[in-house]
């Protein structure tokens, strides 16, 4: 049988089967479509502004080593007149964070970029690690992904840039919504989908470049480019929720390769379905804005992809159902004039009855605004902000908390009272 | 996905002995959520629990000269016969109670044995007229939704390379849905277009019959399913109407009685109602349990695999997931808004192109009907190729 012909050029002979849509291309095709289908997102979204300033976050793993190369080759190709710099979070695991590392220090000499590198032990006195050690495997991602999405701004700030790039793949986002629509989480549902996020009181801006990239496609580009990045994952499992999506969204990959772009398409459109006493926020409609601290969004590197997760974060969610549903049933109901939920009654004669049904008093809808934190000055929906109350908890049980002095009004890329801390530890 | 529910709190199952705690009489045989519960206690509490949803059909609500109609299709699952029964059941009891009812019933069945072997024979509303004498009766076969559905449809089919109308004369209604069906790219693709012709047929048989609404027996666990499935077919769009319930943009009021109750929970009604629903029941053969799913597997397969599985650790979850769900809000519709030439559900403007970052030298084949994002996805790719 002769070889195959690529589909595109028709003269080099298909080497590879796009995942995306079975298209038989052949290497140096492939890569160009890549490339381009990158640049048609960047173009068409407005991602980038001449002169703009980018930080990549590095995580030396696949997407961010990809996205790193690619955004480089684009904005030479198609003179974008980006500055891009590698800013890179040190969780602090060993064996994993240390060695991935080593890759974007490397990374940074070929790609010949800056690279900046945030860590968790200085900027909260606790390297991922050790919180493992103190709380156990379980929940620990809670912790991973709050304290990174706060060092990647701190970090950016540092650098005194104001747009990071982080390589969430469109696997990634389509897992997201999965997800939190088994999470019943529909309100922030814009944040996952939003090519752009960036918050009212924030000045920076985050953006998916590769949102709409499969997974197994920048896995084949990586390799056809011989890209150097590192492939071990983290040592610490997935939660549950996001383990059983990510085996959803495999099996659907395999059912029919479009649904991974389906499921995104569709968390856009179901964006815009969330009414907005339940966003919390006035314009959810661009999902421009969204609250700066949260844990999810952490899916930049971490997670193993087996997904098998332990269920505690499924059986402790299911326990708290129970009990809402029990406490509902002691509950007096108290009726209100039904406000506008879902039909948008043309009266007619059932819906006149429905709306007679008595409607239930809405549980507490989070209005969040905007403040920054009492004690570490980040910018917060709460008093205290996310990172600060997970460092309460844990500090609570850190028997050298005596350093503590008031030192709560400082502000700054990071506060005092967390060097302090990490002072102290490393003193230990 | 084992590991999970093997690990986790099973909330259901071996029960040890003691008494129902609402009679406090009989030994309890089931445990409902965290209750014991003896057989009669929990049919009356799923009765009840159905019951709730059921405001609309009131005689209070009814109105004195028009009679109103209600359409409850029937597919012979557990959930729908279920549902048949409880409102056989909720008619009796408004007859002894005040002699009239709030509304009659027409039960449907389409029958999709034409091309699924695996779907029950015709002939089998028999039974339940027998069982049901009350209630009006219909069926009607999947390829009669060429005489039903909307004049556009062989069009609408034609713009996606669908040309159904080619099939050799003379071209019975049965080989153009095959035609039609096999043109189709996949699996899923089939069983998405079975699904919609269905829902076409059952709302133009509705509206043809003065049925003013239609009543459906997807439990809670199948509304969980749709979400996630119609979530990965790109239908999210679609959510509100398909979820919700209420005023549907097809014209016809919605509901879904069983939203509150998990298929688990139906199969133990369906066997302990007396007598049991069981024999009624057409069962189709379970699917395998694989890690990988085979090529023949649709992704509405997938999700009933999950969300079994889910159902049996995670009860609360899957209400949960139905519930918040139901919290979109459905756009707003106009009168001459236009509409997916397939589905029939009002079009949004981006509807036109397929996912952002396919250009569309990526996509095999643009539909050029007027699809909605879901229907132009499943027919991509379809190719018609006349059988010799």
């Amino acid at each position: 049988m002769p070889p195959t012909p690529c589909a595109r050029c028709h003269t080099s002979r298909a080497l590879i089967i796009r995942p995306k849509n079975q298209e038989k291309l052949c290497k140096a095709c492939f890569l160009t479509v890549f490339e381009t289908e990158i640049h048609e997102t960047i173009i068409s979204n407005a991602l980038f502004q001449r002169g703009e300033r980018i930080a990549i976050g590095a995580s030396g793993g696949k997407d961010s080593t990809v996205l790193a190369s690619v955004l480089k080759t684009l904005n030479e190709r198609h003179d974008y007149g980006l500055e891009l710099v590698l800013l890179s979070i040190d969780e602090g695991i060993k064996g994993y964070r240390d060695d991935s590392l080593e890759t974007v220090k490397r990374n940074a000499v070929q790609y010949d970029m800056k690279l900046e590198i945030v860590g968790y032990g200085e900027l909260y006195g606790w390297t991922m690690d050790q919180v493992v050690e103190q709380i156990g495997k379980k929940g620990n991602c809670t912790y991973c992904g709050v304290f990174r999405r706060q060092a990647l701004d701190r970090g950016a700030a540092r650098l005194g840039i104001t747009h990071v790039v982080t390589g969430h793949n469109a696997d990634d986002v389509a897992e997201t919504v999965l997800m939190k629509v088994l999470r019943g989480d529909l309100p922030r549902l814009s944040r996952t989908t939003s090519i752009v996020t960036s918050s009212a009181a924030s000045d920076i801006k985050r953006s998916k470049p590769l949102k709409y990239a499969y997974e197994k496609e920048i896995v084949l580009y990586a390799h056809h480019k011989k890209l150097d990045y590192f492939s071990t994952e983290c040592i610490y499992s997935p939660e549950a929720f996001r383990g059983s999506a990510r085996t959803l969204i495999k099996n659907l990959e395999r059912i029919r390769p479009s649904s991974i772009l389906d499921v995104v398409k569709s968390g856009e459109d179901m964006a815009k379905l969330v009414p907005p006493e339940v966003t919390g926020t006035s314009c959810a409609s661009a999902g421009a804005v969204s609250s700066a601290d949260g844990a999810e969004e952490g899916a930049g590197g971490c997670g193993s992809a087996n997904g098998r997760g332990s269920g505690g974060e499924m059986a402790h969610m299911e326990k708290r159902l129970v009990e809402n549903e029990a406490a509902e049933g002691r509950e007096t109901e108290i009726t209100l004039p039904k406000s506008s939920t879902v039909s948008n009654g043309q009266s007619k004669q059932p819906s006149n009855a429905q709306q007679a049904r008595p409607a239930r008093m809405p549980r507490k809808l989070p209005q969040q605004t905007m403040r920054k934190c009492t004690r570490c000055g980040y910018l917060s929906s709460q008093d205290i902000c996310k990172a600060c109350t997970l460092l309460e908890g844990l500090n609570k049980n850190r028997p050298k908390m005596q350093v503590e002095i008031g030192l709560e009004d400082e502000e700054g890329s990071s506060t005092l009272r967390r060097q302090m801390e990490g002072i102290a530890l490393a003193g230990a | 996905m084992t590991t999970d529910s093997q690990n986790a709190e099973r909330t259901m199952g071996a029960a040890p002995v003691r008494l129902c705690k609402r009679c406090q009489e009989i030994e309890a045989t089931t445990i409902m959520r965290t209750e014991p519960l003896c057989s009669n206690c929990f049919v009356e509490y799923i009765k009840k629990k159905v019951a709730k949803q059921l405001e609309a059909y009131r005689i209070k609500n009814a109105s004195k000269n028009n009679r109103r109609r209600v359409l409850l299709p029937i597919s012979f699952g557990v959930s729908s016969l279920s549902l048949l029964h409880v409102l056989d059941g909720h008619l009796q009891s408004q007859i002894r109670r005040t002699n009239r009812t709030g509304y009659e019933l027409h039960v449907l069945h389409v029958n999709t044995s034409g091309v699924d072997a695996d779907a029950p024979q015709i002939g089998r509303l028999e039974v339940l007229k027998e069982k049901y004498p009350r209630h009006t009766y219909s069926e009607l076969t999947l390829e009669d939704v060429f005489d039903h559905a909307n004049e556009y449809l062989e069009t609408t089919l034609r713009d996606v390379n669908i040309n159904i109308g080619d099939v050799a004369p003379p071209s019975s209604k049965h080989e153009k849905l095959v035609g039609l069906l096999s043109a189709l790219p996949s699996p899923t693709s089939r069983a998405d277009v079975v699904e919609t012709l269905r829902n076409n047929l059952i709302i133009a048989f509705a509206k043809e019959n003065d049925c003013q609404s239609i009543t459906w027996g997807d439990s809670a666990t199948r509304l969980a399913e749709k979400t996630i499935s119609e979530t990965a077919k790109g239908r999210g769009f679609s959510l509100p109407w398909q979820i919700s319930g209420g005023e549907s943009p097809y014209g016809l009021h919605v509901s879904h009685p069983l939203r509150d109750v998990l298929k688990k929970e139906l199969v133990i009604f369906a066997e302990n109602v007396d007598p049991p629903l069981t024999p009624l029941i057409h069962s189709r053969p379970a699917p395998t349990m694989t890690s990988a799913p085979a090529k023949s597997t649709t992704i509405d397969d997938l999700m009933g695999q999950y969300f079994a599985s889910i159902e049996e650790s995670f009860p609360s979850i899957v209400a949960n997931v139905v519930r918040t769900t139901s919290k979109l809000r459905a756009p707003e519709v106009t009168e001459g808004q236009s509409r997916c030439d397939l589905c029939g559900l009002p079009l949004a403007d981006s509807d036109a192109s397929l996912g952002e970052g396919e250009s569309s030298a990526q996509s095999l084949v643009q539909p050029e009907g007027n699809l909605c994002y879901g229907c132009a996805r499943t027919t991509l790719g379809s190719r018609f190729t006349p059988h010799s």
